[in-house]
Parts: structure tokens; C-alpha cells; sequence
């Protein structure tokens, strides 16, 4: 690290934020030779982790005295105060990554609900693992290169380690990826839609549906010094084994390096160039004292709405910003031959099947569908969702939910002007500012979207499965969001360069989504962290910049 | 009426059997932690109507579960005991299939339709209890 005039220190590098953007970001610095400084919100859970024993799923509620503290929290925070959303709501080991939210990041919103995090591994830390490649059609789309991001892919999958199946999803899922360890077993309910796609798999296929395993950042091995997954159906409270990749476990990684320090409780608020060197602003979350750091290389990767806000204020022109983000509705489904019939004990809390409605040859994008079978998230959730008395409701449930799988559905998303944010004056708020978001269909997308739903619950007749109904959650219940900072070949402030660079800088490159263009409905996480390494892997080492 | 009374007739309702103490003891804790209001005048008397008439309970949940209104205290307040009680070791065989259930095209059925005139019944005593 060197020293400036005045003697304050001048990292080489500072990455801001610890999510799956970050931490890649940071070990691909940090295996390059770089020195960097990460500094991040860092809230983090050292409370439920501890008391969760290494059971699954049954015996944990046929024994454990003491479930209730973890399974509806010590402050019975994981108890509804309203009706309850099926899945929206985080359990109480996991509510560490929205902490502080409210106080930090405040949002001005009636028509957009957003996720955001300040937690250690950031919204990585709730991911459902699911992975996905971008067709190059998609790549092309967003604004990505399609080499790059190829080898990319292949390199952060054997960074994390991923498992999957070679069958008709893998085009989407882990394409021309080698390494894929094998998938976690299927459960019952899922082998009835699987049989029955392979039975009318030609029909299907000509519908433009291809159905099969999810790739998950899930271990079914060992590696590097990670378990392979126990099954205890415990995914939504603990994973003592680390099978799940988490942000997380690659910056413990790093912070045995010497060329890399972390410093939490910071929020990183603005930059500014001065000569060569960046100035970083960020607020002390304890003392809400503003503190510097200064740098040779800005890396932000806070998130499309976080990176945002840095850059609105650092640019200190009012202006709103472009925004993407996946519309997302579930079907509840009931397969008719489990109803009544007893779970496996050992299972997986993650997507058991995927479905990808492929249109893009006709324009439309490809819509993806994720299937998980539900139990973990405990039955109170879904008894309020019921039209029923509690008591006959408990009683009902325990007949349909072995039979019951949730498709979750996300749609691909493209710019359009009812999509915006931009940053507004609020005295009360600890950055003086507030993010307002509009966020609205247009009657294209809308249509688009509902005829795109019809064919998934057509889909899951013909593969055995009932849909009891639609829900449309909050707009921003994806909690997938892009495209506030596009890439751009005009060299435009508020806009990347090809290399994720922030055009009107020397100095400062955005690594996370804010650079995609279109918003592919596939998980996008995977994608993400292959950007990350790209950006990473292209940032200089000369003191000037550029 | 005391809390742990209330917890002892909810949870009877729930369960068909008194409830223990330790289950109680955490019914009291969530409603301190997560305190169930009354909306109004009317909430609270089908509130009071349901605690002082335990018979009662079964239909009202139903015609509330069914024509509302969302979010009624009497609902609101089962839906904590439920959950007390679904992370109980003791009663964990009422919430988890822990084996194949017989005869579901004859019980689910069964449910359904006692539940509807249930409802029915609900809606009248709600008519009662509101005039």
C-alpha cells in the first residue's frame, strides 16, 4: 500500500460490497497480484447459526425443544404481521441480510418493492443457487462479449462448484461447462413431472418448453475443503457442510491473504478523482461518521441499485437512471398421485426441476420456470393463504403438500421509459437521500407476460401438475436488477465503457449488473460473477488508468 | 381474559386438546413480541364474542377464512398459535406427513364440505355478533 502526501494510505484497489459481484471481483484482484481493500456493510448472523444442531429437517421438529427460537426467531420475527406472501418472507437466520436496509439504502417507491442488502455476501447470502448461461444472443443483448463471458463461466463454476444434469435444460443451464458434479437426487414429486415430460417430451419440445435439472452452486462432493450436501431440508437455516457457495465463503477466503483487508460497517456513499488517485466517501454504520479512503482503482459492485446511488451522487447531477428488473409470478401447482403421500426425508430445499419456454427465434425471449417442492418453510405460511379455518386448513395441508410444488416464473425484461430511478433530497436519511423508483409495465410486456403464464400452466397439465392459482407478488420480488448504468458506446457519464469502466471516469469500474442492457429471465447470478471476473480481469495495473 | 386463558381456548380449538404449559408460555411471548390489535369496534367484538364462546370458534374462523374481513384478530391471533404450536416436538405429527395418510379421496372431501357449512353458520353468528 502507498502513502500520498500528508500520509494518508492509497490502496491499490478498493472493491465495494461483498455480494457474488464482489467477492469474485476481489479474488480475481487479488490472484492478479493486486492489494485490495474491500469495504462493505458486512452485517452478518452470529446469533441463530450457533443454535441450529446438525439434523434434518424431521427430527429437528420431532425433537429439538428449542426449534422455535430459529424457526420462528427469539423475537418471533419470522411470524407474519400481515398475510403472508409464500416465500417472500425470510426467515429469522437469514433476516441479517436485509439488516439495516431501512435506515441505509430508504426507498420511495408505490409500484416497486425492492430487495437490497447490506450483509456480509450481500443478497448471495439468500440466493437459490440457481445458474444459468446467457445465450450469445442474450450476451449480445445485455452488452456483454460472448468469448470473454464463455470462459468465464467455466472458470467461476470451478471457483464454486456447481452440479447439474446433461439433459435438456444443461443448453440453458451449464452449457459447455465441464466439471458438473452430479445433480441432487429428485424428490417424488418431482420424479412424476420428470416422467411425465420424458413421456410427452415431442409435444412439449415443439411448445418451445425444455424441462430438466437446474444446475445449483450446490456441492453433491467435496471440494475444497466444503461438504458435500447433508439433504436435511434445513437450505432456509443453516449449512454447516458450506455445500451452497455463498459470496461469503470466498471473502473468508480471501482474508487469509496478505494482499487483501476487509473492513465492515461501512457504507460507500461517493468518489471523486483527484490526479490519479480516487477518493472513496463512506459512512461509518455505527458512528455515522464519514470516513476516506483513497485509491489507485475504484471496483463498485454494490448492486444495480446500490452502484447507482454512488455514482448519482458522485456525479452530483439530478437524474433518473434506467432500470431493469424480471417480472416474477409463482403458480402453486398440486401433483394429484403424492396427494396424501409421505415426503422424503431427505431432500433439498432448492429448485427441483427446471422448465425454459424458448421463443427467442420468434423475438420473445426465453421465459424460465423453477419448481420447488415445499416443506422447510414450515405450514403456517401457506394455512393463512387458505380459505379455510386454521384447524381443517392444518388438516387439508397435510394431505396436499407432498403433492404441492411452487413454479416460480421470470420473464426477460427490456428497457422502457414507465422503469426508472433516480436519487431525492431527504434531510431525515443518514446519506441525506432517498432512492426513487418507478417501475410499470407496458401493455406489450403485460400481454407478453400473461400469454407467457397461460403456456407455463398448460405446460404443467400436460406434466401431471394442477395450478391452483396465479400470484402476482410486489414488482422487485424477482430481486434481479440491472441495467441502471448500460453499457454505452457513446462514452456518456452514467454509462460503462465495453470494459466496465464508468464512462466519465479514469479510474472507476462497475462490476455488477448496472452495465446489462436487457434483462434475460435465466438465474442471474452465474452471469454476474462471469462479468465480475471479466471487469476484474481487464482493469490495468498502470497508476494513470487508461 | 388472561392471556394464557386465551392460549388454552385457542389452542384447544386448534389442537381438540388442552395444550401444555410450555406452549402457552410461548404464545404469551410472541403476542409480547408481536402484539395482535383489534381493527375497530367490530374486530373486537368478534374477538370477545369468539374467547367467551369457544363453540363458537371453529365457525367463525371459517366465515372470516372465507368472506373476511383480511387481516381479523381472532385470525390473526390463531395464525400465532398455529405457528406456536407447529414448533412444538409434541405435536409435530399433526403438521408433518410423516407417512402415507389414508383414503385422501375420501377425507379431502370430508374437509371441505364440513368446513363450508361451517362457513355458512360463521356467517350467520357474524351477523349476530356485528348487529
Amino acid at each position: 500500500m502507498a502513502v500520498v502526501a500528508g500520509g494518508a494510505a492509497v490502496n491499490e484497489v478498493i472493491v465495494v460490497g461483498s455480494g457474488a459481484t464482489g467477492a469474485i471481483a476481489a479474488q480475481t484482484l487479488v490472484e492478479r497480484g493486486f492489494d485490495v481493500l474491500m469495504l462493505d456493510g458486512g452485517q452478518r448472523d452470529d446469533h441463530y447459526r450457533k443454535l441450529i444442531p446438525d439434523l434434518d429437517f424431521v427430527e429437528i421438529r420431532s425433537r429439538v425443544q428449542e426449534q422455535n427460537r430459529f424457526f420462528l426467531g427469539d423475537r418471533f420475527e419470522g411470524l407474519p404481521q400481515d398475510a403472508v406472501s409464500t416465500g417472500a418472507q425470510l426467515t429469522p437466520p437469514r433476516q441479517f441480510i436485509t439488516a439495516q436496509v431501512d435506515r441505509f439504502l430508504p426507498v420511495d417507491s408505490q409500484t416497486f418493492s425492492p430487495m437490497e442488502s447490506l450483509a456480509l455476501g450481500g443478497l448471495g447470502s439468500g440466493w437459490g443457487l440457481g445458474c444459468c448461461v446467457f445465450s450469445d444472443g442474450e450476451l449480445a443483448q445485455a452488452g456483454l462479449s460472448p468469448q470473454p463471458m464463455r470462459e468465464a463461466y467455466q472458470l467461476i463454476a470451478s471457483r464454486i462448484g456447481i452440479s447439474g444434469e446433461d439433459d435438456d435444460a444443461r443448453p440453458y443451464t451449464s452449457a459447455h461447462i465441464g466439471g458438473v458434479q452430479p445433480p441432487v437426487p429428485m424428490d417424488p414429486t418431482a420424479q412424476v413431472i420428470y416422467r411425465r415430460y420424458l413421456h410427452n417430451r415431442q409435444r412439449l419440445r415443439k411448445n418451445s418448453f425444455a424441462v430438466g435439472r437446474p444446475a445449483l452452486a450446490l456441492l453433491t462432493e467435496p471440494k475444497d475443503g466444503r461438504g458435500a450436501t447433508a439433504l436435511h431440508d434445513m437450505d432456509f437455516y443453516s449449512d454447516r457442510e458450506r455445500a451452497a457457495w455463498r459470496p461469503w465463503i470466498g471473502v473468508e477466503a480471501l482474508r487469509q491473504k496478505s494482499n487483501f483487508e476487509y473492513r465492515d460497517n461501512l457504507l460507500v456513499t461517493s468518489f471523486e478523482e483527484n490526479g490519479g488517485f480516487t477518493t472513496v466517501r463512506a459512512l461509518d454504520m455505527i458512528t455515522l461518521q464519514h470516513r476516506t479512503f483513497t485509491c489507485r482503482k475504484l471496483v463498485l459492485a454494490a448492486g444495480a441499485l446500490g452502484s447507482a446511488r454512488i455514482v448519482l451522487r458522485s456525479f452530483g447531477e439530478r437524474k433518473r437512471l434506467p432500470f431493469l428488473c424480471n417480472a416474477y409470478s409463482y403458480l402453486p401447482c398440486l401433483v394429484p398421485s403424492r396427494i396424501g403421500k409421505q415426503p422424503p426425508r431427505k431432500n433439498s430445499g432448492f429448485a427441483q426441476l427446471a422448465l425454459f419456454y424458448d421463443r427467442e427465434a420468434q423475438g420473445e425471449g426465453i421465459a424460465m420456470g423453477s419448481l420447488y417442492s415445499y416443506r422447510s418453510l414450515m405450514l403456517y405460511r401457506l394455512l393463512a393463504e387458505t380459505p379455510l379455518g386454521y384447524k381443517p386448513a392444518r388438516q387439508l395441508m397435510r394431505y396436499l403438500v407432498p403433492a404441492l410444488l411452487i413454479l416460480g416464473i421470470h420473464h426477460p425484461q427490456s428497457p422502457s421509459p414507465g422503469k426508472s430511478i433516480e436519487l431525492i433530497a431527504d434531510p431525515h436519511a443518514p446519506t441525506s437521500d432517498r432512492l426513487s423508483i418507478e417501475y410499470a409495465l407496458t401493455p406489450q410486456e403485460s400481454q407478453r407476460i400473461a400469454r407467457c403464464e397461460d403456456q407455463f400452466s398448460r405446460a404443467m397439465l400436460t406434466l401431471g401438475a394442477v395450478p391452483v392459482k396465479r400470484v402476482h407478488p410486489p414488482a422487485g420480488s424477482s430481486i434481479h436488477y440491472a441495467g441502471t448504468l448500460p453499457f454505452g458506446e457513446t462514452g456518456e457519464r452514467f454509462t460503462l465503457a465495453a470494459d466496465g469502466r464508468l464512462n466519465g471516469t479514469q479510474t472507476v469500474f462497475v462490476a455488477d449488473g448496472s452495465g446489462f442492457r436487457y434483462l434475460p429471465a435465466k438465474g442471474l447470478t452465474l452471469s454476474l460473477m462471469a462479468n465480475a471476473h471479466v471487469v476484474a480481469t481487464a482493469i490495468p495495473r498502470d497508476g494513470a488508468g487508461r | 381474559m388472561s392471556i394464557s386463558v386465551e392460549a388454552q381456548v385457542l389452542g384447544r380449538y386448534l389442537l381438540g386438546k388442552p395444550i401444555d404449559a410450555r406452549s402457552a408460555a410461548l404464545y404469551e411471548q410472541a403476542l409480547r413480541s408481536r402484539s395482535v390489535v383489534p381493527c375497530g369496534v367490530r374486530d373486537q367484538n368478534i374477538l370477545e364474542f369468539a374467547l367467551a364462546h369457544p363453540w363458537a370458534i371453529g365457525c367463525l374462523d371459517a366465515a372470516l377464512a372465507l368472506f373476511g374481513p383480511r387481516g381479523a384478530a381472532l385470525r390473526r391471533k390463531l395464525l400465532v398459535m398455529t405457528a406456536v404450536l407447529e414448533v412444538r416436538p409434541e405435536y409435530s405429527d399433526l403438521y408433518l406427513t410423516q407417512s402415507d395418510l389414508p383414503a385422501p379421496l375420501l377425507s379431502l372431501p370430508v374437509i371441505v364440505v364440513k368446513e363450508a357449512v361451517k362457513a355458512a353458520g360463521g356467517w350467520l353468528l357474524l351477523r349476530v355478533v356485528l348487529r
